[in-house]
């Protein structure tokens, strides 16, 4: 009898471990023999990627075109070179222009033109740009320009008013036509209230002040406003209230700091 | 024991977990406050009062609705919570006795009006018995809310249980993820489409390892859910194809596959038609939905024109976009809520797809290559889809992508988990990671639902 032990088959493998019941292996048609190798690849690939965008380790610079001349209006208003400030402001100007020509039913580049002419003290294009950015898109529901685009253009208004003595009726007309049906827009109201206190009637921009102020309280223009006019039409106490309310916004402003000391000196 | 065997079960755990922190969701997040849910309670309502279809006033769409109603809904809008505003809940009692008059309605123009109303039919249920027991305004946008919940959680709850036990944690952890169960606990059209696509998934992977013939029954329960998806909401039709995973030999015959096919294609292309034709009845003139943002213009074909004058161009700010916007659209998965955007911290979000992770990794089951291609493949050119989808209805011109949020992307997760079935990484007592994933769920959805309340409101 040989001692010699039985010869191995080398193909023999050991038997695989019997599966639990509780752990149900499923197998599907044509599984995966290498499902290791599919790990690497599928696994590997989700997760890298999602490493990769989560690390922010690749962020490009993604700027829509018109929002690129922000950028160059941005630096301008920084500068204190005026050479510098003009050849920024011309940068805007070549892309706001480019932009405006390609995309004219954009309100909101038109607005940005707006913007720009306001920087560049241009103020009839301020207003031209203004009033074609709220024909195009005023009366939104979410993002709207109203506020912002008859804002500028009441910087511009109030700008020639001062110092063209601009015809007050051309000026209203604009107004109307940049009412939209549906929306109290505050600051048609505050501008018209303010341009009735510049041609000197204080008694209409009261009115107009007044139905403003119902609207929206927290704004600046509209309380110091507001509050010239009824200083201008003997209500002092109520201009007063008006004044602390837009210097609790604006502590340091020096035109509203400037009334208050007016009608502080008037009821002592 | 055994009852403890009966019950630990995935399916349980989830309809327990999801109606507590669901419930308790619908009531921190702040009235109307999930993204467009103002919009989509107004369609809401409109069924209720028989209102299918827009109507036209002004040349603008909307529908007929409750004046006080409408009021008070606007006044929860724009709270800028972001420039840390609160709800004092003080002012939520104070209000918390109006209710709906009936007798005054008038036309509310909806940008939104002319959504499918598929979507809207569990809010719709909730806001006429609110009404029929005469609850307050309030309550009737909770009632709304929570019918959206009962509804996701049933047709979830099918989901957990059809799968088959190896992929039933997948589910469990993806339908109780923050986003998802906000959405779910809102009125919103996403609601049902989340619940709906974890069914067709679920009722994919289990005719993909079935070991019988697909009978006819069952191709057309896929195609019916995938209609009932489209109806609710657009987007995700490449998901309906990741059914072509189960093998051709599964079907009784060639017939039989050709017909499943024409039926996905119906659902994919055919079934939104029909209520563009019922829309198209209704003489609505054009832009009358253009309302909703003015400031640019949108239009998706002459955006494209635009673009493919530079298809390299188009291709190389698709990527960027992807690189810039991409880790806020990952952490808006998870949790990014209402129109305030408010993101949940950095921290619980990673915690989360760590949790997707350790589901995704705790498998036995094997699948084939064509399974993982299929499925994951799809997914992710879903994903692609949805993003070049978002860039064309961006302004013309632009090249940032706008409006796309990461919420957008939750329905994909479960699908692209599930396609990288993994061998069995870890071994744990299939009772204990019951329990574990349980408990852990539960305290990331307390730590969420406390993270809001703190963010929303006034102590």
């Amino acid at each position: 009898m040989s001692n010699k032990r039985p010869i191995k088959s080398k193909k023999q493998k050991r038997p695989s471990a019997p599966i639990k019941p509780t752990e149900p292996l499923f197998v599907g048609p044509e599984a995966d023999p290498k499902p290791v190798r599919s790990l690497l690849i599928l696994a590997g690939l989700v997760v890298a990627a999602f490493i990769v965008i989560w690390g922010e380790f690749y962020k490009p610079k993604v700027l829509n075109p018109w929002q690129e001349s922000l950028v160059w209006i941005d630096s301008a208003k920084k500068e204190t070179d005026t050479t510098l400030k003009v050849k920024f402001l011309g940068a805007a100007e070549d892309i706001l222009s480019e932009q405006v020509n390609k995309h004219p039913y954009h309100a909101r580049i038109w607005m940005m033109k707006g913007y720009l002419h306001l920087q560049q003290q241009e103020y009839d294009s301020v207003i031209r740009c203004q009033m074609k950015a709220l024909e195009l898109g005023a009366g939104g529901v979410v993002n709207r320009i109203d506020v912002d685009a008859v804002n500028m253009m009441g910087a511009a208004l109030l700008n020639k008013v001062n110092k063209l003595n601009m015809d007050t009726t051309a000026i209203f007309r604009l107004l109307d036509s940049a009412e939209v049906e549906g929306f109290d827009n505050f600051k048609i109201l505050w501008l018209r209230g303010a341009i009735n206190n510049q041609a000197g009637r204080p008694d209409q921009g009261v009115k107009y002040l007044r139905r403003a102020y119902q609207l929206n309280v927290r704004d600046f223009d509209i309380l110091y406003h507001f509050a010239f006019a009824l200083a201008q039409t003997g209500q002092t106490q109520l201009a007063k209230q008006r004044l602390q309310q837009a210097l609790q916004i604006q502590p340091n402003n020096a035109a509203a700091k400037n009334l208050m000391s007016q009608l502080n000196a008037q009821t002592q | 024991m055994k009852i403890l065997e009966k019950y630990l079960q995935f399916e349980y755990l989830f309809v327990v977990i999801a109606l507590i922190m669901g419930w308790r969701m619908a009531y921190t997040n702040p009235p109307w406050q999930s993204n467009d849910e103002d919009r989509h309670f107004y369609n809401a309502y409109a069924l209720t009062l028989g209102q299918i279809g827009p109507k036209v006033q002004d040349g603008k769409i909307g529908q007929d609705l409750p004046k006080n109603m409408v009021d008070m809904v606007r006044s929860f809008q724009g709270i800028p919570f972001a420039n840390e505003a609160k709800v004092s809940k003080k002012y939520l009692n104070s209000i918390s006795k109006q209710k709906v008059n009936s007798h005054n309605v008038t036309f509310n123009p909806n940008p939104s009006a002319n959504i499918q109303p598929v979507g809207y039919i569990p809010a719709a249920i909730g806001i006429w018995m609110a009404n029929l027991t005469n609850q307050s305004i309030l309550d009737v946008g909770y009632w709304a809310r929570l019918f959206m919940l009962f509804a996701f959680i049933f047709i979830v709850f099918l989901a957990i249980r059809t799968i088959p036990e190896d992929f039933k944690a997948i589910l469990f952890v993806v339908s109780l993820s923050p986003m998802i169960l906000y959405q779910s606990a809102s009125v919103s059209y996403d609601s049902m489409t989340l619940a709906l696509l974890l069914l067709y998934l679920a009722l994919v992977v289990k005719y993909y390892f079935s070991t019988g013939t697909i009978t006819t029954k069952q191709i057309a329960l896929l195609i019916i859910i995938a209609c009932l998806q489209r109806l609710t909401k657009g987007g995700y039709f490449l998901l309906y194809f990741t059914a072509l995973i189960i093998p051709m030999n599964k079907f009784k015959d060639k017939k039989a596959f050709i017909l499943f096919l024409a039926g996905l294609l119906f659902a994919a292309f055919g079934i939104s038609y029909l209520w563009k034709f019922y829309l198209a009845s209704l003489d609505i003139p054009n832009n009358a939905s253009a309302f909703f943002q003015k400031d640019f213009r949108f239009n998706q074909g002459e955006n494209l024109k635009y673009h493919l004058n530079d298809p390299i161009k188009l291709i190389t700010l698709t990527i960027q976009n992807i690189f810039v916007q991409g880790k806020v659209w990952l952490r808006g998965i998870v949790g990014r809520f209402g129109y305030s955007y408010t993101l949940l911290p950095a921290g619980q979000v990673l915690l989360w797809y760590m949790l997707f992770l350790i589901t995704a990794s705790h498998k036995r089951s094997k699948t084939s290559n064509k399974f993982k291609l299929i499925m994951g493949g799809l997914a992710i050119l879903n994903v692609m889809m949805v993003i070049v989808g978002f860039f064309m209805i961006s302004p013309i011109g632009a090249h940032y992508v706008y409006g796309l949020q990461g919420r957008y992307f939750a329905p994909f997760v479960g699908f692209i988990l599930i396609a990288l079935v993994q061998p069995n990484l870890f071994r744990i007592n299939r009772n204990a990671y019951k329990i574990g994933l349980s408990v852990i769920v539960l305290v990331l959805l307390n730590m969420s639902i406390t993270y809001m309340n703190g963010f929303f409101y006034n102590p």
